[in-house]
């Protein structure tokens, strides 16, 4: 059963609550802020306009989401920004964990990532706006697959593709800028030689 | 690693096991497994930090925004019905309603937004697609959908000599209840129009069935191969069945 709010307060509270995170995810998404001023009024007024669809006791943010998804596409294809398409499969062979320089990403990535400063942003604005949108609803905003399914109009099987491709790439393009400009390096760590002596050492004195 | 461990690995990495396939997962994993999904987590929590960082709602557009709020707010006040008009409304509106939940129950599957063309122009379809335009990309975004189809270029079509403009817009994965179709979003004669996919035997297959019988937007259905394929939209278009290749060897 759908009640209506009591009055505007209400409903433009919760709006002022969250207003950081809505225009945050649509920043992320379309990366001009010019651009995101536009979309996010558009967004938060075409909520207040419909706000008599919103149930109250429902997930608001989820509602609001919604919303702010559908912008986000329409601006990115408004825009110009071609970044829709699903990216093809060419090189999902490849798992990056086996790429060379990942075992010291892996093991300190918060340092890694500050090492990489601005270049997350620039990998991440090569993403499509679904694997954007799937990966900030997921890793900021922490919604579930279902819920995401939810805000995306998904299935959740292809919000987890998105995930996964974007996360991917996202890891490519990083592992890469890191490889060139030396974070990382790409011969085996120090420990990972040793390992590997042991267990030569070790197989060969099992071999007669 | 096989398709099902990734996507258990995906899961597990989002916390979206239950608890007993937490257990199952973390058991199945090696030493060397264990130290490197520590990192991914790691990983993941510092991109969600690094994306979640110094950006706020400038001040001065939300205060315009909530003036134009207010603004709205104020002319519905100003132009409110007296209370016996608004009695009168709401009695003929809950008729309305009444009225309107009797004819959707009846016509569900008509109004699934699989079986009708939400986009009143070839431009708003355009809009809603997922994929890149043209053939290949919407070829290739079929593919990933597992919808596994070679597409004919619209000129070699039979329909071409009578129908101008006929495009292939993009494509786009849509929901018919619990089940799910993929659509190639097309233009024909300047009028937005669909070929929807669903595999045959399915409940959106069934929904598809249902919908050309409810006398809505489904102008005709063909099985082709593994899939019923549809053409929905207002225009008249049955010809465009014929876009998947290899229906007549």
């Amino acid at each position: 059963m759908r009640h209506k709010w009591r009055g505007m307060d209400e409903f433009q509270q919760k709006l002022t609550t969250h207003r950081n995170e809505f225009y945050r995810f649509i920043l992320r998404n379309v990366w001009d802020s010019g651009v995101a001023d536009d979309v996010f009024s558009s967004a938060v007024l075409a909520a207040y306009e419909n706000r008599h669809k919103y149930t109250p006791g429902t997930n608001f943010r989820a509602w609001m989401y919604r919303i702010l998804a559908n912008k986000c596409f329409v601006a990115n294809r408004e825009t110009g920004r071609r970044f829709d398409s699903l990216d093809d499969s060419a090189g999902a062979d490849i798992s990056v964990a086996e790429s060379p320089g990942y075992g010291d990403v892996l093991a300190d990535p918060r340092g890694f990532l500050e090492q990489c400063g601005d270049e997350v942003f620039k990998a991440f604005r090569t993403l499509s706006t679904a694997q954007r949108s799937c990966i900030l609803l997921r890793d900021v905003e922490r919604f579930s697959y279902q819920e995401i399914a939810g805000i995306l109009e998904l299935p959740a099987g292809t919000v987890m593709t998105h995930l996964a491709r974007g996360r991917k790439k996202l890891r490519e393009a990083l592992l890469s800028y890191a490889v060139d400009s030396g974070i990382v390096r790409t011969y085996p760590r120090l420990h990972e030689r040793k390992r590997d002596n042991e267990s030569d050492q070790t197989g060969s004195s099992a071999t007669p | 690693m096989n398709l099902d461990r990734e996507k258990m690995r995906q899961a597990y990495l989002d916390g979206e096991l239950s608890a007993s396939e937490t257990a199952e997962f973390e058991a199945s994993l090696s030493a060397a497994e264990r130290e490197q999904l520590e990192g991914e987590l790691g990983l993941e929590a510092g991109l969600g930090e690094v994306l979640s960082r110094g950006v706020d709602c400038p001040e001065a557009l939300w205060k315009a925004l909530e003036s134009r709020m207010a603004g709205a707010q104020s002319d519905k006040t100003r132009h409110r019905f007296p209370a016996w008009r608004l009695v009168a409304l709401g009695a003929a509106a809950a008729g309305i309603v009444f009225a309107l939940g009797l004819f959707a129950s009846q016509t569900d599957t008509v109004s699934s937004p699989a079986v009708v063309v939400a986009a009143e122009t070839v431009d708003e379809l355009a809009l809603m697609s997922l994929s890149g335009p043209g053939i290949e990309e919407a070829e290739s975004y079929l593919r990933d959908h597992h919808v596994e189809v070679q597409l004919l270029q619209p000129a070699k079509l039979g329909m071409a000599s009578i129908h101008g403009g006929i495009t292939v817009l993009g494509a786009r994965e849509e929901a018919v209840g619990t089940d799910r179709v993929v659509s190639l979003l097309m233009a024909c004669c300047n009028h937005p129009v669909k070929v929807v996919f669903a595999r045959k035997g399915s409940a959106a297959a069934e929904a598809i069935g249902k919908a050309v019988g409810d006398g809505g937007q489904v102008q005709a259905t063909r099985v082709i191969g593994d899939y019923v394929a549809a053409v929905v939209g207002t225009h008249s278009a049955h010809g465009l069945l014929d876009i998947v290749a290899g229906q007549h060897v």
